[in-house]
């Protein structure tokens, strides 16, 4: 599971360790998930991309004449577009269903997947936007150097002030 | 994208809620030599809960040469104080102030009110702020709001109590529409673009045939129903590559 596996293990060693939550982890797709509870839901790579749910506004597509990309539709104008380049990595919050969530963590290699992992949500007191789509910058810029960065407003639209470089 | 950063840390900016300890009994207990949170946001925050005119019930205390923990400090004399005078037997609960504001950082993380709760606001980026008095004396409950989308009663909520109208941002809404008890807990107050009115939680499919051989498929839904339906009309759209958007709308 590439690196997908050594990632769930130290966030299930985090979450016990900060919260005091208790995590089951299962391969993806092979295990049906519990109906209890919310998920985070860790894959690497461009061939292991999320399952996101219906009418969600960030999407992984294919165009006819480009790779596979990440799109997050903005209010008001046209989508944001990222293609997969080798430092792309997402962190996002969706909706499960029966007041439900799921953490989202992709990236398209190991070290983007750490990177996006390392925005996982432990500490309290410390802020988190519901939507980060990191890259390589972040690691000499900090914050100021996400790809888009935004919260969802009470339906899943993205809100007006998200930022998408 | 200083506005993101600055929105996912607004549920810790306290100096933006202290309007919400109105009526609550609240104890500030600092150590002067904390070298872990000095003892200037304390003094802070004091300066605010007396500014912002809610320090009849708050009470702040300072405790000499001591800092961020030690053992006993859970157990001053005066925690153990302010426990008996809000715990002891024959302690009475503060009433729900007549007239108060309620300042919304985040829903999911705020608590209800007096037993009012707001439930979603409209953009997450900014506060929610709610402000409301009870006229007694005309049976009228009045509610300005900012940025707020749905607020609901509690079951517990002894605001509705006596009360004819509510009069929520110059709207008027019978009181006798929200239920009492257990049925409440089904009944919100939506506003959708500037009016307000009462949603249940209910879904009614209709299909329907005109003359000319089109079918129609309508669904309706109440509040707690539509975040769902508008990400399925939004994917049918997506998918189907619809030129206008569905029209879907809440049932009268």
């Amino acid at each position: 599971m590439d690196g997908a596996l050594d990632t769930a293990v130290e966030v299930s060693r985090n979450l016990c360790q900060y919260l005091g939550a208790d995590s089951h982890i299962f391969e993806y797709g092979v295990r049906k998930p519990l109906s209890a509870g919310n998920l985070i839901t860790i894959l690497c790579g461009m061939e292991k991309i999320p399952d996101f749910p219906r009418g969600y506004p960030i999407r992984f597509f294919t165009p006819k004449t480009h790779r596979t990309g990440l799109q997050i539709d903005r209010y008001d104008v046209d989508p944001a577009a990222y293609p997969l380049h080798h430092d792309l990595g997402l962190i996002c919050i969706c909706p499960l269903g029966s007041d439900r969530f799921e953490l989202i963590i992709w990236g398209v290699d190991g070290d983007s997947l750490r990177r996006a992992a390392r925005l996982i949500p432990l500490l309290p007191g410390v802020g988190q936007a519901d939507f980060i789509v990191v890259g390589r910058q972040m690691a000499v810029h900090g914050a100021s150097g996400v790809q888009a960065m935004g919260c969802f407003d009470y339906c899943w639209n993205t809100a007006p002030a998200s930022f998408c470089r | 994208m200083a506005i993101n950063l600055e929105s996912s840390l607004k549920d810790f900016r306290h100096e933006l809620l202290v309007k919400n300890f109105k009526g609550i009994p609240v104890l500030q207990q600092h150590g002067d030599a904390d070298d872990n949170v000095p003892v200037y946001h304390a003094r802070r925050l004091r300066q605010l809960i007396c500014q912002a005119g809610v320090a009849s019930s708050a009470s702040y205390v300072e405790l000499p040469g001591k800092g961020h923990w030690y053992e006993g400090v859970m157990s001053t004399k005066q925690l153990k104080d302010f426990y008996h005078r809000c715990l002891a037997d024959g302690a009475q609960l503060p009433m729900t102030p007549q007239s108060f504001e309620f300042v919304v950082a985040s829903p999911s993380d705020t608590g209800p009110r007096g037993g009012l709760s707001v439930d979603k606001i409209f953009d997450p980026i900014q506060l929610g702020r709610l402000e409301l008095k009870c006229v007694r004396a005309l049976r009228k409950l009045q509610i300005e709001t900012s940025n707020i989308r749905r607020i609901s009663f509690l079951e517990t909520s002894h605001l509705l109590e006596d009360m004819e109208i509510i009069l929520l941002d110059g709207e008027e809404i019978k009181a006798d529409e929200i239920p009492e008890g257990e049925l409440r807990q089904d009944f919100y107050l939506v506003k959708d673009g500037y009016s307000w009115s009462v949603s249940e939680h209910f879904l009614c499919i209709d299909v329907s045939f005109t003359c000319s051989g089109e079918s129609r498929l309508s669904i309706y839904a109440g509040e707690t129903l539509q975040t769902e339906l508008r990400l399925i009309t939004r994917d049918i759209a997506h998918k189907w590559k619809i030129q206008h958007p569905l029209r879907y709308g809440r049932s009268s």
